[in-house]
């Protein structure tokens, strides 16, 4: 196998590993301030201890997130130096401000916070518990700008190296709108004209706060299950796993809402900026007004059809929000401009339509994939539901009614649909964007490394599958024995 | 700002992180290496209580370096990452199980859990020092640019005598810092404090002994290509804190022995750089021309910017640090 596939394997095999944990850290963290406000509020012993606990899980799933990360942050020098040098001088900036603003204070205040409960006041021990999340939040933004750059690049330009007859190079800029061939992509590239054009991108504000939503979710998740376990097995920590269960609960209503509204501005904003990513989340081929929203299916990509159950018009409702307004289809796109600058060449018509499917990502694994995450996100609202009825009827975390049993043993579960949402919308945002790697710019096959053997990344893909099954086999085993133990009383 | 200053500014920086690096990260690996000098579980339990409050913020800066190199030259970052894949992917690896086994030690209690997580902890903080080692000692040498075709051959083309000398050196220092600072640490415990310092003198000794065999190599590799005099003067700038270090460790003065192998770093990392500026990656005769810091730098905006953020985010994460420093010593 060549470099080209067994990088992208690489690097959807660490970063989907290292995806896991910062959203739930993300979510439990906003849960841990939520804790200790109430035990500062109400003076309550049992909200003390269940800040201990927590924060003692919190720090486990940090420390695993940390260290996996540390892993994506040379991963772009490793296997994919020429994207490092094309796009370094816009990229590498928000990745540092990460480690700087974000990493220092959420890896330095959580020391505090899991230290520091004898030795400071509880306000400042509470201030620390806010910075932490504070810092995990700062994270987020920082990466998620970094990818939507990539995503939908906007403050920068692009240079191309030049020698003169004295044989001294410089960088000239090249027309707006260029596309580099694969020769010339080594001689060129992006540098930065606009840092808060570039930071804050067409589409930085609707993936970050669909993402935030998302960790939200898997942190109330996490803790709402594990409120659930205390509850169904009567153990002594109900004490504080019932009022800590609401306040998860609290807290996921909340984060849904949110990430309905969002998901559905991510999705509706592609029409303007990634018109192709959206036709093959939807498997839309043919331009048209009226188009329908496929409820499930089957993408035939020879014949270019959906075959499956459908809605009428509503894919035009949910983008447009109105009948007549045509959708681009994959049969259009991406533009025959377009692909002539990219082809570098004078196409006629019939050999733009040959060349076309090149530009598509796979249809198929984006149209299932995002089903899976938008069907994952239904059931998690329909959880979420189920406990709002219960709550008011009094009867949340009652271990003497039915649907109160069903709902916990759900939540025991449900643990692992954010986070599983989560990878596979990822996996949605990073495989749509296909075949590019920075969007109309650069091309992924174009990106990978040049020195690397085929051999060394294979033997790098073993030692991280080895590293990750035992990582997470004493995760696992560790993370539950805590649970299981709970707190000394 | 103009682009040559900006770069000379990022050149300083970048080696500022990497002895901030070493210092930091020093007492931390150093630390887990000498879980594999004593069996007794007290002494390796009061090891990783020790460096438990303080990994986060040391991988941190570890992962801080990465990204300021990545965003100020990123040509450099790419070079070297690419052309070392195999070392980079061993000691990312090590990394991980470093973390897993400091952090996880306490989670179980059983004998068989403990030692597995000690000897895990020392292995791989022993095998990420030497590879850092070896990964810096190439780097400096200029080995990292020639690339061999098969997958050994490439491996072994890092291991000169100049990267094996600093492996070696960064192996005692590692574990000097990590003795002086376990010292430190364990004020209130007679008898730690006495095997901390003997650990710490031998360490020591084996230090002063690296450095003299890496000042050799150096001086035997480098062949005219800095002035012999110049080359004296640094590597005896170097020696002298080192020696001193020595003399108050007779005395067992931990805390000013640590500031001094502190020093020793920095001055080291600043003297070496000064020889391979402008380049970041010096030539080696024949074979490459190196990568100076005009061809892999960033844009002067980029630099501006990160400039911008290090004043900022730099000192804000100093007061971070100092903070969490000032907590824990605290006793209650």
């Amino acid at each position: 196998m060549d470099v080209d596939i067994l990088s992208r394997i690489q690097f959807a095999l660490t970063a989907g590993f290292h995806f896991l944990f910062p959203p739930i850290s993300i979510g439990f963290a906003v849960f841990l301030v939520l804790v200790e406000l109430f035990w500062l509020r109400t003076g309550n012993e049992k909200y003390l201890k269940a800040c201990k606990f927590f924060a003692k899980l919190f720090a486990m799933i940090f420390a695993v997130g940390v260290v996996t990360g540390l892993i994506m942050v040379f991963q772009f020098g490793t296997n994919w130096p020429v994207y490092s040098k094309f796009v370094g001088d816009v990229f590498g900036s928000p990745l540092a401000i990460e480690a700087v603003f974000a990493f220092f204070m959420e890896s330095t205040f959580l020391a505090i916070v899991l230290f520091g409960w004898n030795k400071i006041s509880k306000k400042a021990h509470f201030f620390a518990t806010i910075m932490v999340c504070i810092g995990s939040h700062l994270s987020a933004v920082w990466i998620i700008a970094a990818n939507s750059f990539m995503q939908t690049p906007d403050g920068y330009r692009l240079v191309i190296e030049q020698s003169d007859n004295n044989g001294k190079t410089e960088w000239v800029e090249v027309p707006q709108g260029t596309v580099p061939t694969s020769e010339q992509v080594s001689k060129m590239k992006a540098e930065i004209t606009d840092f808060t054009a570039m930071a804050l991108n067409k589409s930085t504000i609707d993936r970050l706060s669909h993402t935030i939503s998302a960790s939200w979710l898997s942190g109330a998740f996490l803790a709402l299950g594990i409120c659930s376990y205390y509850v169904l097995r009567r153990r002594k920590e109900v004490e504080f796993a019932i009022p800590c269960g609401k306040i998860a609960l609290g807290f996921a209503m909340f984060s849904a809402v949110v990430m309905l509204f969002t998901g559905h501005q991510s999705a509706a904003k592609l029409v303007d900026t990634q018109p192709e990513k959206l036709a093959a989340l939807e498997g839309h081929f043919s331009t048209e007004a009226n188009a329908p929203l496929y409820v499930f299916g089957w993408v035939d990509v020879e014949n270019k059809k959906v075959n499956g159950l459908k809605i009428p018009s509503l894919f035009n409702i949910l983008t447009h929000g109105d009948f007549s307004t045509e959708i681009k289809g994959l049969n259009d796109l991406p533009s025959n401009d377009f692909i002539r600058k990219a082809e570098n060449k004078n196409l006629t018509p019939v050999e733009i339509a040959e060349v076309r499917p090149k530009y598509w990502a796979p249809v198929q694994f984006c149209f299932q994939t995002f089903r899976i995450m938008v069907y994952i996100g239904g059931a998690i609202c329909l959880l979420i539901l189920i406990g709002g009825y219960l709550w008011i009827k009094r009867d949340l975390f009652n271990v003497n009614s039915k649907l109160s049993n069903l709902f916990m043993k759900c939540a025991m579960w449900s643990v692992l649909l954010p986070l599983v949402a989560s990878q596979v919308g990822w996996a949605v945002a990073e495989v749509g964007r296909q075949p590019w790697i920075v969007w109309h710019i650069l091309r992924t096959s174009d990106a990978v490394s040049t020195v690397v053997s085929g051999g060394e990344v294979l033997f790098s893909i073993i030692l991280f599958t080895i590293l990750f099954v035992g990582v997470s086999g004493v995760f696992c085993w560790l993370f539950f024995k805590k649970i299981k133990i709970g707190v000394k009383f | 700002m103009e682009l040559h200053i900006l770069q000379f500014i990022w050149f300083v920086l970048t080696a500022l992180l990497l002895a901030v690096f070493l210092i930091m990260g020093g007492f931390d690996f150093g630390e887990g290496m000498l879980c594999a000098f004593s069996k007794n579980p007290k002494v390796r339990e009061h090891l990783i209580k020790n460096i438990l409050p303080y990994w986060d913020a040391n991988q941190v800066w570890l992962i801080t370096a990465g990204g300021a190199l990545f965003a100020a030259f990123p040509v450099a970052y790419s070079e070297v990452l690419s052309q070392m894949y195999v070392p980079v992917m061993l000691l990312l690896c090590f990394l991980v199980i470093r973390v897993v086994a400091i952090e996880f030690y306490f989670s179980e209690e059983q004998r068989w859990w403990r030692n597995f997580c000690a000897i895990m902890l020392a292995i791989s903080s022993i095998t990420s020092v030497v590879l850092i080692g070896v990964a810096l000692g190439a780097i400096f040498g200029g080995e990292v640019l020639l690339r061999k075709e098969s997958f050994t051959e490439n491996f072994l083309r890092l291991f000169t005598p100049l990267s094996m000398a600093s492996a070696l050196l960064c192996f005692f220092f590692f574990g000097v810092q990590g003795a002086l600072f376990a010292s430190i640490k364990s004020a209130n415990y007679n008898e730690l404090v006495v095997l901390f310092n003997k650990y710490a003198k031998r360490m020591l000794f084996g230090l002063l002994f690296a450095f003299v065999l890496f000042a050799g190599v150096l001086l035997w590799k480098n062949q005219g290509k800095v002035n012999p005099a110049t080359l004296c003067g640094f590597l005896v700038a170097c020696y002298i804190p080192l020696r001193i270090a020595s003399r108050l460790m007779r005395k067992n003065k931990a805390m000013w022995a640590f500031v001094c192998t502190s020093a020793f770093a920095l001055i080291t990392v600043f003297a070496l750089s000064f020889l391979t500026y402008p380049n970041i990656i010096p030539a080696v005769k024949g074979y490459t021309e190196g990568l100076s810091i005009l061809e892999a730098s960033s844009s002067a905006k980029t630099l501006e910017i990160m400039l911008w953020v290090a004043l900022v985010g730099v000192p804000l994460a100093i007061a971070y640090n100092i903070y969490a420093h000032l907590v824990f010593s605290r006793k209650k």
